[in-house]
């Protein structure tokens, strides 16, 4: 009984490790002001953007990732390229990706450990469910 | 199978274990996608030499799509996507990660 709580403490560690969904929008929106930050420090590329009447955070706008993968002739952008809802349910990471993962398999295991932990997580909370029901 | 839809359904299905709504998951999916971007350009500049740097700013350019392929014409193609990849796998690392 000991050894099975004390097993359990890595899990439960694991499991406070996991964020609010509010939380990890947050975050993906801390991810991208610390990219705006970094483009306002090159001033190489800022004096080019004012120029054309763009400043950091509006060179993010999704029109943006559009032209990016227009110009690099992604494969199937035809299709999308005038989509721009479609772009933004992750179409452009998809396509982004594409070379991320050939790349190297570093994210794929990454996203396959953390997906690993969720899902342990959910049957770790199936079985707490349980033993809540065999306890009333 | 087509591993570039994946990692969008592995990402969708992370977000889905965490609990998120589907608006929750677009805004989400549109910071990464703006912040990959950002971060592709950022780096592609960088390595611009001092001369393509000072072509780059001589020229008349109007659109932020036309600043976007010169500076892309000023690498190989394969080093352009390269570096893209890198910008993916970068900040989805980083994403993944934090939560």
């Amino acid at each position: 009984m000991f050894k099975d709580g004390f097993e359990s403490g890595p899990e439960e560690e694991n499991m406070d490790k996991i964020k609010s969904p509010e939380r990890v929008v947050l975050m993906s929106e801390e991810i991208l002001e610390k990219e705006e930050a970094e483009i306002e420090k090159n001033k190489k590329l800022k004096n080019i953007l004012e120029k054309v009447g763009f400043a950091g955070a509006s060179l993010g706008s999704l029109v943006m990732v559009v032209s990016v993968l227009k110009i690099l002739e992604f494969p199937g952008l035809p299709e999308v390229a005038g989509n721009i809802e479609f772009m933004a349910s992750g179409m452009g990471i998809a396509m982004m990706g594409r070379w991320a993962i050939q790349e190297g398999d570093s994210l794929r295991k990454k996203i396959e450990e953390k997906l690993k932990n969720l899902t342990r997580g959910d049957s770790h909370k199936a079985t707490d469910k349980a033993t809540e029901a065999d306890l009333l | 199978m087509n591993k570039e839809i994946n990692l969008k359904e592995d990402l969708d299905k992370i977000l889905s274990e965490i609990g998120l709504s589907e608006d929750q998951k677009r805004k989400t999916f549109k910071s990464l996608e703006k912040a990959i971007v950002l971060n592709w350009i950022n780096s592609l500049t960088s390595q611009l030499s001092e001369e393509n740097t000072k072509d780059f700013e001589e020229k008349e350019i109007e659109t932020i799509e036309e600043a976007m392929k010169i500076l892309t014409e000023y690498f190989p193609k394969e080093k352009v996507v390269e570096e893209l990849g890198n910008s993916t796998e970068k900040i989805i690392g980083k994403f993944v990660d934090k939560i």
